[in-house]
């Protein structure tokens, strides 16, 4: 099968690229496993956490996080369009793109926020798992819009290796698929961190086990935890090195047609800076330009 | 305001807790008092390992005769914390097949009943042993379970009008000439402290028994041997698994509730860093590589977490290791040993003799009070372990709660929401335990009701639990810190073993409880102050 291009990982920031490629015209495959962290959504997206300027906020942000590599004034600029992308795919979000907002939690406390679809994101279940309705709901709703716009939705299948050629990625191989090839032109790896299988750890490394991208952790594994369980907990950078363009690294060197989304990016902790739908938003939206440009 | 009984124990474990039992159904006033929770020290921090004996007949024939004498005792009377597994001494490939003669003997001198068996049919019985070993040999071994069996302890002590203090810490013994008359403790929660007196005082603090000796100014040198064990994610045995040889690390692999568990190591460490001990990395790689030459699929099972407990033996300068120093028991009457009256010292021992324990320095108590009442823990059932008769198990979780409960099980409703799956421990259990067991914070809920120590350590039942707590009047502030200080303790035992599926859960974990809930140990206050 061949396809303009194929991305890996079915969660927020993979439908954001898919949808945001097939409103152009690209004709996109998505690989997704099934379940992601969309299931579990809050009702409100972060972009970071702030009680003032987002932009201000972001300049404390360390060397090599997401958004330092896509650039701040163009985090901002890519920002300003995400209301309008889900009013296209039928959600109202409340909020403005350049300002936070409180919301409260289910236990009383206060969140600065960013957009939000809605506030019973994650009711306090009783005797069942804590799926969050509201998350599973956007997740099939931007699947169908995906799908309506021409792109091509695998569920419940896995990449699991990639073949290489002149230094690009030429094909990828499914777990249900065997050595039927995925040809594509493109390819963007939105697999998630470890919570979503995107990286993978032993007691002696990490590593991001469908291409063996380069990925960046300390060797030593007592660096990975803070003591404390709401220290802060080194792990949570971890992620797949990528160049300011977000291509992808292997071997030390760039794969010009591999780009990464979402939170396989190393560089950025989503819960302490709360950027976790803010790095897969804009990252999604960054990639799929980049795509674009390079297409016409 | 100072309060008067005829004896103060001082220690909430296991033998603290069945001395209570055994003085308060002697008649004694009683009261007890413990720094933290009941069992939150070694008598938690162990196998569960109910021992037939077995391990120490070749080296310590006293202790494998206790062993093998009480495990017949509490089979009777603690039904309700027991499960009868038997257990196997199995020989490796690299292990020497004339030890199990030995040991067989042993085992027999000593009243444990050993039957040798072949390889096939060990394996038979319990698959998941190294298809390689050279022979096994079968012995009453079990689980117990210390949590219940010290909440058990409790519950029939307070029945027989014993007192209670937990979070009360001894910084004082009160001496009037030669005698010990009591202590003076400090309430760890309020800060405030008073005088407990008591005719007589029950050292059973375990390994901090050497800290209040010294209060007396006696002196009693403790060998503080730390043990790390590896709690893993399922049963993967069936019968409790010991190698056949002389003890050493890693060599008991113990399945109990929905877990297995294999330890485990011994190092002595200083008794100043009694509060601060921690498993370690190469502690964990060496349980992994011994545990998994006993059974295979250790090597690729996942863990759930680490954790440690220091064995309160009795110093002998010539044993580094602590290995060879008898598990045997250790009871002083201060009055002869030190010609200081009012005070005795129950240490030594196992969580297996912690009744005869309890008995001996009862009988010590009793003697000093000149009172002849005799002991009738090793006749009288705990509450729980009677009889089951009309007992009706109904849902599934009703059916679990019986198996923790035995027959106090009749006290929770049969019907109502589950609240942790990793265990079936349902709304009605965790209400229980916050009721009649006097739980009131999540750490606690786990002692009592094993929320928390099944496969999600805690992840999706904390908030759930949490929530019963504030219904029974907790409130908002009380219910987060202490939802932080039960994902905290939790994580301690995590973080040695964090990789793989640990890993995970613990990112998921931060992204519920951080990202979702918005807790945070700056954060919650942080943003609350908005």
């Amino acid at each position: 099968m061949r396809y303009d291009t194929i991305i890996l990982g079915g969660g927020l920031s993979a439908l954001v690229c898919g949808i945001s490629l097939q409103e152009k015209g690209v004709k996109c495959l998505i690989v997704s496993s099934g379940q992601s962290a969309l299931h579990f959504f809050s009702g409100s997206f972060e972009l970071i956490s702030t009680d003032g300027s987002q932009r201000e906020a972001m300049e404390n942000l360390p060397d090599g996080h997401p958004y330092r590599k896509i650039g701040l004034d163009r985090v901002m600029e890519l920002s300003k369009s995400v209301p309008e992308f889900f009013t296209r795919a039928g959600y109202a979000l409340s909020g403005e793109y350049d300002r936070n907002h409180v919301e409260n939690t289910i236990l009383g406390s206060q969140k600065q926020v960013w957009l939000t679809v809605g506030s019973e994101g994650f009711p306090p279940v009783r005797g069942k798992l804590p799926i969050s309705p509201l998350g599973v709901k956007m997740q099939m709703d931007l699947r169908k819009r995906f799908e309506i716009l021409g792109g091509d939705y695998l569920m419940g299948d896995r990449a699991v290796r990639g073949e290489f050629r002149d230094g690009r990625l030429a094909s990828i191989f499914t777990e249900n698929h065997g050595s039927s090839p995925f040809i594509a032109d493109k390819f963007v790896m939105a697999t998630g961190s470890f919570f979503s299988r995107g990286l993978v750890s032993t007691p002696s490394g990490i590593c991001e086990p469908v291409l063996h991208l380069d990925v960046d952790y300390c060797s030593d594994r007592e660096e990975w935890y803070g003591k404390g369980f709401f220290d802060n907990q080194p792990y949570m950078r971890f992620g797949a090195v990528c160049s300011d363009r977000l291509e992808a690294v292997r071997e030390g060197k760039v794969l010009p047609n591999v780009y990464v989304a979402g939170s396989l990016i190393g560089g950025a902790d989503p819960i302490k800076e709360g950027c976790g739908a803010g790095v897969a938003i804009i990252s999604a939206l960054y990639v799929a330009r980049q795509i674009l440009e390079e297409s016409l | 305001m100072t309060e008067e009984y005829d004896v103060l124990i001082i220690g909430g474990g296991a033998t603290g807790a069945g001395t209570a039992r055994d003085c308060a159904r002697r008649g004694l006033r009683t009261a007890l008092v413990e720094k933290g929770d009941f069992a939150e020290g070694a008598t938690g921090r162990n196998h569960g390992l109910l021992h037939s004996g077995a391990r120490y007949a070749v080296t310590d024939q006293e202790s494998a005769g206790e062993c093998i004498r009480e495990n017949m005792i509490l089979r009777r009377m603690a039904s309700h914390c027991i499960d009868e597994l038997d257990g196997l001494f199995v020989t490796l490939e690299e292990d020497d097949l004339q030890y199990q003669q030995l040991f067989i003997e042993a085992c027999r001198s000593a009243g444990i009943r050993a039957d040798a068996m072949d390889p096939e049919e060990a394996l038979r019985l319990e698959p998941s042993l190294n298809p390689g070993i050279k022979g096994a040999v079968r012995v009453p071994d079990g689980y117990i379970d210390p949590f219940r069996l010290t909440t058990a302890n409790v519950m029939d002590a307070r029945n027989h009008g014993a007192v209670f203090h937990t979070y009360t810490e001894v910084v004082g013994l009160i001496r009037e000439s030669d005698r010990i008359r009591g202590a003076v403790v400090r309430d760890r929660r309020s800060g405030e402290k008073r005088e407990i007196r008591a005719r007589v005082t029950v050292n059973a603090a375990g390994i901090w028994g050497q800290g209040i000796a010294a209060l007396a100014g006696i002196s009693l040198t403790m060998f503080p041997a730390k043990g790390t064990l590896l709690v893993f994610g399922h049963r993967v045995n069936n019968m409790v698994i010991n190698r056949c040889r002389k003890p050493s690390n890693a060599d008991i692999l113990v399945p109990g509730d929905s877990i297995s568990i294999i330890g485990t190591t011994s190092d002595r460490v200083p008794y100043d860093s009694l509060d601060k001990v921690a498993p370690t990395a190469s502690e964990v790689d060496l349980l992994i590589r011994e545990g998994s030459r006993l059974v295979p699929s250790l090597a690729e099972t996942r863990i759930l977490r680490a954790y440690c407990g220091v064995r309160p033996l009795v110093a002998d300068d010539s044993d580094p290791t602590g290995r060879s120093i008898s598990r045997g028991i250790v009871c002083f009457d201060h009055g002869q040993r030190d010609g200081l009256d009012g005070l005795v010292t129950i240490t030594g021992g196992k969580l297996m003799t912690y009744r005869l324990m309890a008995q001996k320095a009862t009988d010590v108590v009793c003697s000093k009070l000149g009172i002849e009442a005799p002991c009738t823990t090793a006749e009288v059932p705990l509450p729980g372990s009677g009889s089951k008769e009309g007992l009706k198990a109904g849902r599934m979780s009703h059916r679990a709660a019986m198996a923790r409960l035995g027959t106090l099980a009749g006290r929770i409703p049969e019907e109502g929401e589950m609240l942790c799956e990793c265990e079936h421990i349902s709304e009605g259990e965790v209400d229980y335990a916050i009721r009649e067991l006097g739980a009131g914070t999540l750490s606690e809920l786990r002692r009592r009701s094993r929320i928390g120590m099944g496969t999600c350590q805690g992840e999706y039942c904390a908030l759930r639990a949490a929530l019963r707590l504030k219904a029974a009047g907790k409130s908002d502030d009380f219910v987060k810190k202490d939802i932080m200080d039960f994902l905290d303790e939790r994580w301690k035992g995590v973080r040695p073993v964090a990789w793989g599926e640990a890993l995970r859960e613990a990112q998921f974990s931060s992204w519920l409880y951080e990202g979702v809930y918005g807790l945070g140990r700056d954060g919650s206050e942080k943003e609350d102050a908005q």
